[in-house]
């Protein structure tokens, strides 16, 4: 493929002690919330992750923006690895990759006008004068669909929809390469996702962004995603262009919860495909971390642990069954 | 008449008022609905559209001193329910009228055991005896909790979300209610948590033989299990018709927009279909139709006079301009 990889995520890693005692503390186990993750995102390509609640997706958006510090593998950006950065270095990182999080009611501040939310990340990074960032500003608020006199308004006097367009004016502001989308639309009504999510794509092919979006809604990741990724409990079960996703998934888990993903149609009868709930990840089951709830397990399945495999171009599974 | 006899409940003409500094919101303006026994009817909307106050209006929750019923009439088994006394309202709730609320690690009381909280919906309304442990217990394993005799002891933090879920119907359903009030039921949950519940909260209509109304955003949860649906915008019902025609024939083009937008897995389409513009504000709504500023099809009737509701066929009511 011609496109460069932008990021690339090596056997990832994320894992928060758990620790008993209040002077002498005793790490008494860890919460996997990432277990050996990989996976890579190309240029001006969108990367979905889906998943449980629980599953690690938020996490390891947190650990790609730099907000929580790996705890082993890499990351590396362009081809670099972050972990490596200096100071300067992970600051001029950070100008390329924004976010924009799930709920639009309390990422923006209440106390801060529109104006100055938006500029908030040029003032940081000491990008152009006032009147320069001010001019910045309005053409930001055009780009997503915002209207000057907004600027001078303070986020409470706007829907949620508004917010949200507020929070992706915001995340452009220094121009990234990359931008991460926590749930940008599940706190959003049917009618304004549909208008976020067109707003989204075509600021992607405006700007060639990339885009890595986390959600549980299957139908969105779907409709905006390249490539998806499938995850559950700490791992990656599976990872595909999203049209061989969903086609022709391989792993059950995938299989399970593409059925369980209720259709708006009358006709359309959903079954219940997966009893049971995710287990924990302080204390995964040993083996494939599915079996328990998987309708295929083998014997095999609940000794050893799968490994990621590629079974055509680009579509990896990590299950016994292949 | 036989058909009156069926109706379970029938609201008229409910209009309820928040009284606010910066002016008096019409939250819900003018509703007219009847649920008959047995019915699940699919309440939908978009936020602030009225969902929930209606629900609350009905259950007479509505937040005081702020919110007000104005007028209207709530018959409830051809009772009054706005002419009852606070304490005639308390026997009724939680008894033949209850309520599931959205978000399940909200709703249950930390403190107390889950046990405890099913518990008082017996001990309230009198019908706990000394069996009043077993009685939660069937309560646990009706609703599929696994293990019931040891998690009756648990606190709602030790169960995850789909439980807590779990918990709150069970204790809606406890005594047998004639209409329950599910509101986002399965919001807050995955969706294979989601499908769990519906399917839950499906095998126990039939089994209690109660009627639901279940209100949500999620038009796929109601093409899951309701039979009719009314669809709100602006404090109004707009378009009322069984769950099949409103899917495959939607008349009113809110309905019609809100049905394109959703994006449908397995079939990307390049660009969605999206209403343009914002939900109106309910201080000061325009006089006319409430959706003509997002309408494609406004005409000019449509910005002076509210439109009448018109029933194109049996079961299937609009209240939009195009047909009348």
């Amino acid at each position: 493929m011609s496109k460069k990889k932008i990021i690339s995520v090596e056997n990832l890693k994320k894992y928060f002690p758990i620790t008993k005692g209040f002077i002498f503390t005793n790490v008494i186990g860890n919460v996997k919330a990432v277990d050996n993750i990989s996976f890579d995102i190309l240029e001006g390509q969108t990367l979905g992750l889906v998943g449980e609640s629980g599953c690690g997706k938020s996490t390891t958006a947190n650990v790609l923006l730099g907000l929580e510090p790996p705890t082993s593998g890499q990351i590396k950006f362009q081809g670099e690895d972050i972990a490596q950065f200096s100071k300067t270095q992970l600051f001029s990182f950070r100008r390329n990759i924004q976010a924009v999080f799930q709920d639009p009611f309390r990422s923006l501040s209440p106390r801060k006008k529109v104006k100055q939310i938006i500029s908030e990340p040029m003032s940081v990074h000491r990008v152009g004068l006032r009147e320069m960032q001010y001019e910045r500003v309005m053409e930001l608020l055009s780009l997503v669909g915002l209207s000057p006199e907004h600027a001078e308004l303070y986020p409470h006097e706007f829907s949620g929809g508004q917010r949200q367009r507020i929070a992706i004016a915001r995340a452009l502001s220094l121009n990234p390469k990359t931008i991460i989308l926590d749930e940008p639309l599940s706190a959003l009504d049917v009618s304004i996702q549909a208008q976020i999510l067109n707003l989204l794509i075509d600021l992607q092919k405006k700007f060639n962004l990339t885009f890595l979006i986390i959600s549980h809604d299957l139908a969105v990741v779907e409709h905006i995603s390249d490539n998806i990724g499938v995850m559950y409990l700490g791992i990656l079960a599976e990872i595909a262009p999203s049209d061989k996703l969903y086609s022709n998934p391989k792993h059950p888990y995938t299989v399970a919860l593409l059925e369980s993903v209720p259709i708006a149609d009358p006709d359309a009868k959903v079954e219940v495909s997966l009893e049971g709930e995710v287990p924990s990840p302080l204390n995964p089951p040993p083996g494939c971390r599915f079996h328990p709830r998987c309708p295929k397990a083998k014997a095999e399945c609940k000794k050893t642990e799968p490994e990621m495999k590629e079974i055509t171009s680009g579509h990896f599974v990590s299950c016994h069954l292949y | 008449m036989a058909s009156q006899k069926d109706i379970l409940l029938q609201v008229k003409d409910l209009k309820t008022s928040f009284f606010t500094k910066k002016g008096v919101i019409k939250a819900v303006d003018g509703v007219s609905f009847t649920v008959k026994k047995g019915e699940v009817i699919g309440l939908v909307g978009e936020s602030g559209s009225g969902k929930s106050v209606t629900s609350l209006s009905i259950m007479r929750l509505v937040p005081q001193p702020a919110g007000k019923i104005v007028s209207g009439e709530i018959l409830f088994k051809n009772e009054n329910l706005l002419n009852k006394s606070e304490s005639e309202m308390r026997e009724l709730r939680g008894n033949k009228l209850a309520m599931i609320l959205q978000d399940p690690m909200v709703s249950l009381n930390q403190l107390l055991t889950v046990g405890y909280q099913i518990g008082e919906t017996f001990k309230y309304h009198g019908k706990a005896d000394g069996s009043l442990l077993t009685k939660c217990i069937n309560i646990l394993k009706k609703v599929k909790v696994p293990s019931p005799e040891t998690r009756v002891n648990n606190f709602p933090f030790q169960f995850s979300g789909g439980m807590c879920q779990r918990v709150l119907i069970g204790t809606g359903i406890a005594n047998n209610p004639e209409l329950l009030i599910a509101d986002e039921p399965t919001t807050a949950l995955d969706v294979t948590i989601q499908a769990q519940i519906l399917k839950l909260m499906k095998d126990l209509q039939k089994e209690i033989n109660a009627s639901i109304i279940l209100i949500t955003h999620d038009l796929a949860t109601i093409a899951q299990i309701c039979s009719k649906v009314y669809v709100m915008y602006g404090g109004r019902i707009v378009e009322k018709a069984p769950v099949k025609d409103f899917y495959h024939d939607p008349q009113h083009p809110y309905s019609e927009g809100l049905i394109k937008s959703v994006p449908v897995l397995g079939k990307r389409v390049k660009r969605l279909y999206a209403i343009e513009g914002q939900p109106p504000n309910l201080i000061n709504p325009p006089p006319g139709c409430r959706f003509e500023p997002r309408c494609s099809k406004a005409k000019k009737v449509c910005s002076q006079k509210y439109p009448p509701e018109v029933e194109l066929k049996k079961d299937h009511q609009v209240s939009c301009w195009l047909y009348s």
